[in-house]
């Protein structure tokens, strides 16, 4: 017994310790080839040649109005999807359990079959072409399980008692949501949206086939856009000699989403310390 | 005194199995209607139904008919709202929302459209002893106060809303001595304005309290409670004729 538990201790540090080491070498291989060469202008700069000179700015635009618009999709249409998956969390209806399974085989499904749905759907048969709109929404598409499966957990952990009370006073749903349930469910509301972001900044092989990879500034959001990973993955494998500017680039898309997840974990601690002082104050 | 419900021959199912069976019942005005019973004949379910709090539960289905003030609240004419803010239900465990103690009155007023809520709320506070225990300092969470204030809190939100009736289960259950005698001295008062109705594992409480007395039974021939006797408080606690009563109240069984 005593051997056995020194066993999975040794396995358990020794594996922690090859995770960690992974991560550091990827962070560390970013870091250390994009250093000597990045500077400001590399993010404030068109790309030029392809992207082997110049900077990124117009990129870095596509990606965020990709990412704009996703989420403009994402929010509501997960919220309010949770809130029916989990208002009826008891009723355990075919069509809740349809929606439950839909969602877990949609969060399975591998990016490159969302691209080509995105790119047969929005691009071809709702006219939008290659366009950020169309790279956004099926970016919403591959987001929303993982947002919903999220959120709904931290839906269901709100006591449902506070809901029968609600109702006992007369209170319309909406006024119970939006006043009492929504703001104790706001953690995971945070981290459902931090995982989605992830992912859709993450995302290369969707967007391929739905955004495009035009490099110059996009001019609306009917315009094809380069999103920052498309960027790597171009540079990287298409561009002969734009090895330096790819790592240069995912130095900024790490940058982006560390930067991004640190607002977020602002956002949640100073939410976290506001509700406290709620229950604190005396 | 006049008629405020009026229970006609209700059946009340959980899935298929049946809570309780042909229950008629009455309420009158400004009176504390008290009922008794054992654990499992259906006396928390009965006040579920009377604010129909019992619809959000989809295993509950129901037979018969329930007029308040006249009116049969299972009509589809019922408007829902109106009818929970009318019949107030108040539950066995204190429950405030977690808001400050002036938000978890003011949301029901705001909802059912009061005005000068900052008054509403100092009275209904008032009216239950809080305001001067507080010393008005209401912006802090509901769920910092004790079990019994918080009681008196959920009291305060219901009778805001100006209700007629107020349901309480159990409400003294899960509390100390002397907050019970607290909320009982507090209900005496109420009833000057409210029909209340509450249920009570209490005899003691029962007997302290109560102008008219209901007891509830689990009937093992139906496998299904029922409503044994059903009159003035003091009639029931004299009760010599049904053996079943007899008992209970001797504290021979329960």
């Amino acid at each position: 017994m005593l051997i056995k538990i020194n066993f999975s201790k040794i396995f358990a540090t020794v594996f922690a310790g090859l995770v960690f080491l992974s991560m550091i070498s990827i962070l560390g291989d970013i870091l250390v080839s994009a250093f000597e060469h990045l500077s400001l202008s590399f993010l404030l700069e068109d790309v030029e040649s392809a992207g082997r000179k110049g900077g990124v700015f117009p990129v870095i635009v596509s990606t965020l109005l990709i990412l704009m618009v996703c989420m403009l999709v994402v929010l509501p249409l997960g919220i309010l999807t949770s809130i029916h998956l989990c208002k009826y969390h008891e009723k355990k209806s075919s069509l809740h359990f349809l929606i439950r399974k839909l969602i877990e085989v949609l969060s399975g499904v591998p990016s490159i079959v969302f691209g080509l749905f995105g790119n047969s759907f929005f691009s071809v048969i709702l006219d939008m072409g290659f366009s950020i709109l169309s790279g956004g929404l099926t970016l919403a598409l591959m987001a929303l399980p993982l947002f919903i499966y999220t959120f709904e957990r931290g839906l269901s952990s709100v006591p449902q008692k506070d809901y029968l009370v609600g109702k006992s006073l007369g209170l319309s749903s909406w006024r119970i949501y939006k006043e009492i349930i929504l703001p104790q469910a706001t953690p995971s509301l945070i981290v459902a949206s931090v995982l989605s972001i992830g992912r859709a900044l993450a995302e290369t092989a969707a967007l391929i086939f739905t955004s495009g990879y035009v490099d110059r500034m996009p001019e609306s959001l009917f315009d094809s856009g380069r999103a920052l990973s498309v960027h790597i993955y171009d540079l990287a494998m298409n561009v002969p000699g734009g090895d330096r500017n790819a790592y240069n680039s995912a130095f900024v898309l790490m940058f982006l989403i560390l930067s991004i997840n640190a607002f977020f974990h602002l956002l949640h601690k100073f939410y976290l310390r506001k509700s406290k002082a709620v229950e604190e104050i005396s | 005194m006049s008629l405020v419900f009026e229970v006609k021959k209700l059946d009340l199912f959980y899935q298929k199995k049946c809570v309780f069976c042909k229950l008629d019942f009455k309420l009158y005005s400004n009176k504390i209607t008290g009922i008794i019973g054992p654990s499992g004949c259906g006396k928390s379910s009965f006040l579920s139904v009377l604010n129909r709090l019992s619809d959000l539960n989809p295993d509950i289905t129901r037979n018969g008919h329930v007029l308040f003030q006249g009116k049969d609240i299972f009509s589809s004419d019922c408007e829902l709202k109106e009818l929970r803010k009318k019949v107030a239900l108040i539950f066995q465990e204190p429950s405030p929302l977690p808001l400050s103690i002036y938000d978890n009155i003011a949301l029901a007023l705001k909802e059912h459209g009061f005005s000068d809520i900052d008054s509403r709320v100092k009275k209904a506070l008032s009216d239950v002893g809080l305001w001067d225990e507080l010393e008005g300092d209401i912006g802090r969470s509901a769920l910092k106060l004790s079990g019994g204030q918080k009681q008196r809190l959920c009291i305060a939100r219901s009778i805001a809303l100006e209700p007629e009736v107020l349901l309480l289960d159990e409400p003294c259950s899960s509390l100390d001595p002397i907050s019970t005698e607290i909320i009982e001295s507090l209900l005496l008062k109420l009833k000057e304005r409210f029909s209340i109705l509450i249920v009570t594992h209490n005899l003691a409480q029962a007997k302290r309290l109560c102008d008219r007395v209901a007891m509830f039974w689990y009937n093992s021939d139906w496998q299904a409670g029922e409503k044994l006797i059903e009159g003035n408080a003091d009639e029931v606690f004299a009760e010599t004729k049904n053996q079943i009563v007899n008992d209970f109240l001797a504290g021979v069984r329960g």
